[in-house]
């Protein structure tokens, strides 16, 4: 994060000039309402084998635990009838054994403005697209926070310009995306890492601007009856790295992995069939790599064994509703997680299941079980239960279950972390 | 939010609009002739409903009354309060702003913003309701800052927990249901019309609502809700009614009462505002993003 304000003059004046907007009132007189919201999580993780690695802080331990706090505040103003708004959204979590899981991000530092048809986003801000469930190919625009979750689903904030034009033939966006947001890795006292610690420090780039390769996108999405699609293109420096290996002081050894982002131009399709009591969700990728320049970067290794592909996701979304004469729902969800041979996106042949049950209860029970099932691999998998409920208006309970299993004979993303189960139980106070 | 607020239908004031108004309802609805829809877009319902001694179209007469008397608000904006009381006296509270838009010829577009329970803050539900068609809804999780499309089949379910349930909540439109008057019976000392509504639609949680509808004013006043045996599960309470715009009645606290579990859900409704200027594209689902 101390890098990120290092960037540039204009990134830091930019910043503080909107945190000052977001905090100082009398910048907009005209300012309706302040809010302050959020909440601060107590977090306990619990890996119910030992750790496979010697760094790792729990080898020796049967059972690791690993205790973290999520600070998680956001400031938002609105005036001009709502037409004008700024979210400032820091986030902050202290990590009682991975110091790279203590990390600091701005997660929305944002002003949006809305006139007419139109609307103008400046700062830093989060943008969701797609609709699968088990996982997200067409998002691209902001880079996974990897430390915070297992699933993938918490982002880094992302510097942008944009502008959204809303028809009556759909809704256009243009970004204009000025910096680059580096993966976060667990370091080498954390657990769900590969057998050495990602050096996210040291990544390699192809631009020679590195993480001030000035990135575009454009989507186009619309809603029409019961179907909801989205195109999108997007070019710049890939948001999911391959890792290159740099060599050890021993010949043939392998000193450390090190992210490297190369430039890509990726199309996407994202479509939703919204029926009575179904929802068939289905999300492609193009995804055209540049070529890795293996002179200019001779000092690490990497095997790539196709400079581009297809990835496609493809599902239901089925919900019976009020089961055993109750009040509570439940989703039976199923997708196809297809990708082309050689393609570097690593989930490809797998199957998912789920099963979402709602109470629809005061206490806004909710239960999500699901299995990722390779069909290659028979016994690569991974299996998940979330559970979630309030004990009162302020606090809400969490757990989160991962079960990781690979095949002992194949090498795999899942099979480095296969030690790694855990049990994650948190507590979440929101203000 | 009741079932014959806020949910407007096809304006009346011009006879352009009266009459696509019938055309839609000839082909919709199966339910009474042509000269009755005649006689009901052109005659005062209470002489109609008067004269007419079939039970079925007095009933739907008097419907058609209440919804021809709600109709050209035009927008609206509103703050709710809903207080959830289980059956050992345990409570807890919701709360939600609301802005809403009346659409010509079809149903309305309302646009919910949760404020509390805290964990759900910044949640925004985004519905387009139609007369015959599924209802259209988004739902805006903050947490993922993801917009999802969500099936329409959940009519029956719960809203957040409480005893109102989406159809309960969502825009009433006469073509959902077929009506039978009943009987004239007073609530609280006032004459009120007893209609019985039967659900047209698939996923409708009842089989039949009983309907109170006070005579002067045409504005219900009790609902009586059957589930799908038929048998009464809830009853709600429409007190504290206020008018707008010289013409438009709220009712600023609603109870819907639980017979099986025991569970009771206030809603209590303020600052009530019409004419805000809000236009279709409020309505957008791209500013579920923007408000929080």
């Amino acid at each position: 994060m101390i890098r990120f304000f290092n960037v540039t003059g204009a990134v830091t004046g930019l910043v503080t000039g909107l945190v000052a907007s977001v905090l100082s009132f009398p910048l907009f007189s005209v300012a309706d309402e302040l809010e302050m919201t959020g909440f601060v999580a107590f977090e306990t993780r619990l890996f119910t084998e030992q750790a496979s690695y010697v760094e790792q802080q729990d080898y020796r331990d049967q059972w690791g635990s690993q205790i973290s706090l999520a600070l998680n505040p956001e400031w938002y103003r609105q005036w001009n009838g709502g037409n004008d708004v700024i979210t400032f959204r820091p986030f902050y979590r202290i990590d009682s054994v991975d110091d790279k899981r203590q990390h600091g991000d701005i997660r929305e530092l944002v002003w949006l403005h809305a006139q007419d048809d139109w609307e103008l986003t400046l700062g830093i801000d989060q943008v969701f697209w797609g609709v699968s469930e088990s996982q997200h190919l067409v998002d691209i625009i902001n880079q996974t926070d990897a430390v915070e979750s297992i699933d993938g689903e918490t982002k880094l904030g992302q510097p942008m310009l944009s502008v959204k034009l809303i028809k009556d033939w759909g809704v256009v966006e243009a970004f204009v995306l000025p910096y680059f947001r580096e993966r976060t890795f667990a370091g080498k006292d954390g657990r769900l890492r590969p057998s050495l610690a990602i050096d996210g420090g040291n990544a390699i780039y192809q631009s020679s601007n590195e993480d001030r390769h000035v990135d575009y996108a454009l989507r186009w999405s619309h809603s029409i009856d019961i179907l909801d699609i989205g195109l999108s293109y997007f070019t710049g420096t890939g948001r999911d790295p391959e890792l290159a290996v740099t060599s050890g002081i021993e010949p043939g050894t392998i000193g450390s992995y090190v992210p490297y982002y190369s430039q890509i131009q990726q199309f996407g399709i994202d479509a939703q069939l919204t029926l009575e009591t179904i929802l068939w969700k289905l999300e492609v990728i193009h995804r055209k790599m540049d070529a890795f320049d293996a002179k200019k970067y001779s000092d690490v290794v990497l095997i790539r064994n196709a400079n581009e592909g297809v990835a496609a996701n493809i599902g239901f979304e089925y919900t019976l509703v009020g089961i055993f004469e109750t009040d509570s729902d439940l989703g039976l969800l199923m997708e196809y997680q297809y990708g082309s041979e050689d393609f570097l996106l690593e989930a490809k042949d797998n199957v998912f299941f789920g099963n979402r049950w709602v109470l629809n209860n005061e206490d806004g029970t909710e239960f999500l079980f699901g299995l990722v099932q390779n069909l290659n691999q028979g016994g690569e998998r991974s299996v998940f239960v979330e559970a979630s409920a309030r004990i009162n208006h302020a606090l809400r309970w969490r757990v989160d279950a991962w079960l990781l299993q690979a095949d002992d004979d194949k090498q795999s993303t899942i099979s480095a972390i296969e030690k790694d189960d855990f049990i994650n139980v948190s507590l979440e106070y929101y203000f | 939010m009741n079932k014959y607020h806020n949910k407007p239908r096809i304006k009346s004031g011009s006879k352009s609009r009266i009459k696509s108004r019938i055309k839609s309802r000839i082909k919709s609805t199966l339910i009474g002739s042509l000269t009755t829809v005649l006689l009901t877009a052109y005659l005062p319902a209470q002489s109609l409903a008067s004269a007419s001694t079939d039970p079925e179209q007095k009933g739907l007469a008097i419907a058609q009354e209440v919804e021809s008397r709600d109709t050209g608000w035009h927008d609206a904006k509103v703050s709710m309060q809903m207080i959830l009381t289980n059956a050992e006296g345990e409570q807890s509270i919701r709360e939600i702003r609301q802005r809403l838009l009346e659409v010509e010829g079809d149903g309305d577009k309302g646009l919910t913003i949760f404020d509390a329970p805290r964990d759900i803050k910044g949640t925004g539900f985004l519905s387009y309701t139609h007369a015959i068609d599924a209802d259209e809804q988004w739902l805006f999780l903050p947490a993922l800052t993801r917009v999802k499309r969500i099936a329409s089949n959940n009519k029956s379910g719960p809203f957040i927990g409480s005893q109102f349930s989406y159809e309960d909540i969502s825009s009433f439109e006469v073509a959902k249901f077929s009506y039978t008057y009943l009987r004239d019976e007073d609530v609280d000392g006032r004459p009120a019309f007893v209609i019985e509504n039967k659900p047209n639609y698939k996923y409708s949680g009842y089989t039949r609502l009983i309907t109170w509808i006070d005579q002067e004013r045409y504005i219900p006043v009790k609902i009586a809700y059957y589930d799908r045996k038929n048998k009464l599960l809830k009853t709600q309470v429409l007190n504290d009614y206020r008018q707008y715009l010289n013409q438009y009645w709220r009712s600023h606290n609603q109870t819907m009462t639980n017979h099986i579990n025991g569970k009771v859900t206030k809603l209590e409704w303020k600052n009530y505002m019409f004419n805000t200027g809000l236009v279709l594209k409020d309505f957008n689902r791209t500013v579920l993003k923007r408000l929080k």
